[in-house]
């Protein structure tokens, strides 16, 4: 199914990501925001404190799912992910 | 260039790796927060501290007291070298110079001098007595974290020297994840700027966070051409040592130490180099300046010990110890006091019931001063005698009532013994209440007492060739009551869901204050306190509207109005001592401008890449000492019709480019390039220089803009902590 599915964001061109993480203070989010934001690739980000969900939409022919998750366990946080889809063809 | 070389060398620290996030230290136990000493403190300004680092200023809305936030985003909006510069674009607090000379910043809060605004670094009061003048240049904008402007009486707890309100300073913390943080800037008047900071954690208990700033100016220049430097040539050296220990029990001690030298030289100068030499003066042909040396040396520590498991019941302890020295020379004169200062502040506090929150308290604080006494050169002055030492010892309660989300009351009393002195009794109330979620009202009110430093709080008399009368001996104990409120409105509007319109209005009312008045006599500063006024009244009455959205997303606006009423009783020009009150006058305050709007336009692209800030702000007239009122330009126009200082624009515009752990940016300050004119006044030689040795010199009249306008392009580079 995850075969499936990097292949389907390949062809396709951009994909998205939801993580579950286990941030726990706004400075967390800050770095996040501020490092993730800038990882090769990366299109949107929107993390949530509340919710303790990271989005990522992102150019599958820059990036993946498992080079964002090394990314976000660089800074010190453990994520897993919860949702993946590919969405649009890359403009 | 060779000094500043030195200086960058000595700044490159070592990068250790830190094992902490913001504010938590990784213990057995799990992830504990150490952000607070004072944990739900009520009425505390540290409850508006945990806020979105994005932004920008905003008012606090869990706040008790009306508190207007400056995060670390607010904090790039623009060159924010130091505190004062910090303040630029809020409406809240007014920036302006103490003279023409100096370089001196004051601020101004319910449109009182910021002497009547308590400073606070996390909750310790600083800026006291002879650091008062250069205080404000001495805190560099990029150590920080957030300032938090809380408007009224506030708590009790840091005392009760706040009259008009507080600002506390939050610096970048022990625990933050940032080995290294670099960020160097440089103006187009030569001024640079250089921050370094590191924040490491040793172990498990142990954290540390170092701070260094070096800023200076290599030339200064004289655009108005009026023989006198625009800036004077400045050289600031600081570093700051901050360690914070916690250990498994739930103890923490904070402490750390501070140590600042600052240089300065002004006045006259050639070429963009100062002219005056203090130790070859001669008043009829030597170029005049000033020529300014502070050292500072601090030291602190803050214990917090839980006494439950919860921390619903602990005890802190604060102490305090600082050493200044100031050297200050003016053309023939010298002013060299110095300052020991203690402080120490000891509180039992108890949570332990939801609704019902205790905090009492044993506080004190002692200043033993040297050299404080003046006798300035002048035909006609009288000497000042000064004073040894001032202190006080305190006692010191508060009950907070949580009444659920919708109501907060707070009362406290405060009991000091002034040394020298009697006993008096400070109350102080707050009220929050939210009827809706949309809405908070917000009241309070209370008593402030400080005692005055006659020439450290107003140095700019020193840039003056003035005679002085004093009307009292050492340092008079002003007095004043604060009472206001709030009501802000919190709706959906755009991409906003906390867009808000907030209105609010504080008077100040002082019972006795020391009164400096230029008017009293010709070519003379006297000093004489209120009660020295038949029905003496001094009072501010200060109403200020904010309003901030966010129309689209990443854009926001925020629009703020304020109107300031201040009028004091002045005796009668030419009126002699007497012994007895002597008639007064009902004026308004002179040099204080009525009005002032501030807009504030930001816009981010996409993942906060481009930032463009934009800020103007319209200054309303100011009424001009009667002496003034009459100076003409040099095509024989009125410089001040009415007597009244024109209103002016300042326009700043910033673009930052943000890449990863790099912001580099570019910016301009006073883009109108508007400019005081005819600062410097004088009878003048016919070469045009001022004849600075007759007593009607004075650089001390100062309502506007002194720089004209300004570039400057900086660096930010933050190294973040990787595992």
């Amino acid at each position: 199914m995850k075969t499936l599915l990097l292949i389907l964001a390949l062809a396709l061109g951009v994909a998205e990501v939801t993580f579950e993480t286990d941030l726990h203070c706004k400075n967390c989010v800050k770095k996040v925001e501020e490092n993730i934001a800038f990882e090769r690739g990366v299109k949107d980000l929107k993390v949530s404190l509340e919710e303790g969900t990271i989005y990522i939409k992102y150019d599958a022919k820059k990036t993946n799912v498992e080079k964002l998750t090394k990314a976000i366990n660089k800074l010190g946080y453990q994520v897993k992910p919860i949702e993946e889809k590919p969405i649009e063809k890359t403009k | 260039m060779q000094r500043w070389f030195l200086s960058v060398s000595l700044l490159m620290l070592g990068v250790w790796v830190s094992y902490a996030q913001d504010g938590y230290i990784y213990t057995s136990k799990g992830w504990v927060d150490t952000t607070g000493m004072y944990a739900d403190r009520a009425d505390s300004l540290s409850e508006a501290v945990a806020v979105s680092a994005t932004g920008g200023n905003f008012i606090s809305k869990r706040s008790n007291l009306r508190t207007e936030v400056i995060s670390a985003a607010g904090l790039c909006k623009m060159a924010c070298c130091n505190l004062a510069e910090s303040f630029e674009n809020s409406a809240s607090v007014t920036v302006g110079y103490s003279d023409a000379i100096t370089g001196a910043r004051q601020i101004r809060l319910l449109g009182l001098s910021g002497i009547y605004t308590q400073m606070l670094d996390e909750n310790r009061p600083i800026m006291r007595g002879i650091s008062a003048p250069f205080g404000l240049s001495y805190i560099p904008g990029q150590w920080l974290e957030s300032i938090q402007i809380g408007k009224g009486s506030s708590s009790v707890i840091n005392g009760v020297e706040s009259m008009t309100g507080q600002i506390n300073m939050e610096h970048r913390k022990p625990t933050d994840e940032k080995p290294l943080f670099v960020n160097a800037s440089v103006m187009s008047d030569t001024k640079l700027d250089l921050n370094v900071a590191s924040s490491l954690q040793l172990n498990d208990n142990w954290s540390t966070a170092i701070l260094g700033h070096v800023s200076g100016n290599i030339i200064s220049s004289d655009h108005n051409k009026d023989g006198f430097l625009d800036d004077p040539m400045q050289m600031i050296y600081s570093l700051s040592n901050r360690w914070l220990y916690y250990a498994p029990s739930g103890l923490q001690v904070r402490f750390g130490f501070k140590a600042l030298r600052h240089t300065n030289r002004g006045g006259e100068g050639e070429s963009g180099k100062p002219l005056y030499n203090y130790l070859d003066y001669n008043s009829l042909s030597s170029a005049w300046g000033s020529d300014i040396t502070n050292n500072y040396l601090n030291a602190y520590v803050k214990v917090g010990v839980p006494l439950n498991e919860d921390n619903s019941q602990n005890i802190a302890l604060v102490a305090d110890a600082s050493y200044h020295k100031m050297d200050a020379h003016f053309g023939a004169n010298a002013y060299c006091p110095s300052q020991g200062s203690g402080f120490f502040n000891l509180l039992y506090q108890d949570q332990r019931f939801q609704e019902h929150h205790f905090t009492l308290g044993l506080k004190g604080f002692f200043d033993k001063f040297e050299g404080m006494s003046y006798t300035p050169k002048v035909i006609g002055t009288q000497a000042y005698e000064g004073y040894d030492s001032i202190g006080n010892l305190g006692l010191f309660g508060e009950y907070t009532y949580r009444g659920g989300d919708k109501l907060t009351a707070i009362a406290g009393l405060h009991a000091d013994w002034y040394v020298g002195d009697k006993f008096y009794v400070s109350p102080r109330a707050t009220l929050k209440y939210s009827p809706i979620e949309e809405v908070v009202i917000r009241a309070n009110g209370g008593r402030g007492m400080r005692h005055a430093h006659p020439l450290t709080d107003n140095i700019g008399v020193f840039s003056t060739g003035k005679a002085y009368t004093w009307s009292f001996e050492g340092s008079p104990l002003e007095d004043a009551w604060t009472f206001g409120g709030n009501v802000s409105y919190y709706f959906t509007l755009g991409a906003s869901d906390n867009a808000y319109v907030s209105f609010d209005y504080f008077r100040t009312q002082f019972t006795q204050q020391l009164i400096v008045d230029y008017e009293r006599f010709p070519n003379t500063i006297s000093f004489y306190t209120l009660d020295k006024v038949q029905d003496g009244r001094s009072f501010t009455d200060n109403f200020q509207l904010d309003f901030s959205c966010e129309p689209f997303e990443r854009f926001t606006v925020t629009l703020t109005g304020r109107y300031t009423h201040a009028k004091t009783t002045y005796v009668q020009p030419g009126s002699i001592d007497t012994g007895k009150p002597l008639l007064g006058q009902l004026r308004e305050k002179p040099m204080t401008s009525r009005a002032k709007a501030v807009l504030n336009l930001q816009y981010a692209t996409h993942l906060n890449k481009w930032i463009f800030d934009f800020t103007a702000s319209v200054n309303g007239s100011a009424r001009v000492y009667d002496f003034m009122a009459d100076r003409k330009d040099a095509d024989g126009n009125l410089l001040y019709v009415g007597g009244r200082t024109p209103v002016y624009p300042m326009l700043y515009l910033q673009v930052t480019r943000r890449f990863k752990g790099v912001d580099v940016y570019v910016g301009g300050e006073n883009l109108t390039n508007f400019t005081q004119k005819d600062v410097i006044l004088g009878d003048k030689l016919p070469s045009g220089r001022i004849k600075t040795y007759l007593p009607n010199f004075d650089a001390s009249c100062v309502w506007g803009p002194l720089m004209g306008a300004r570039f400057y392009a900086g660096v930010r580079i933050t190294l973040w902590k990787t595992y």
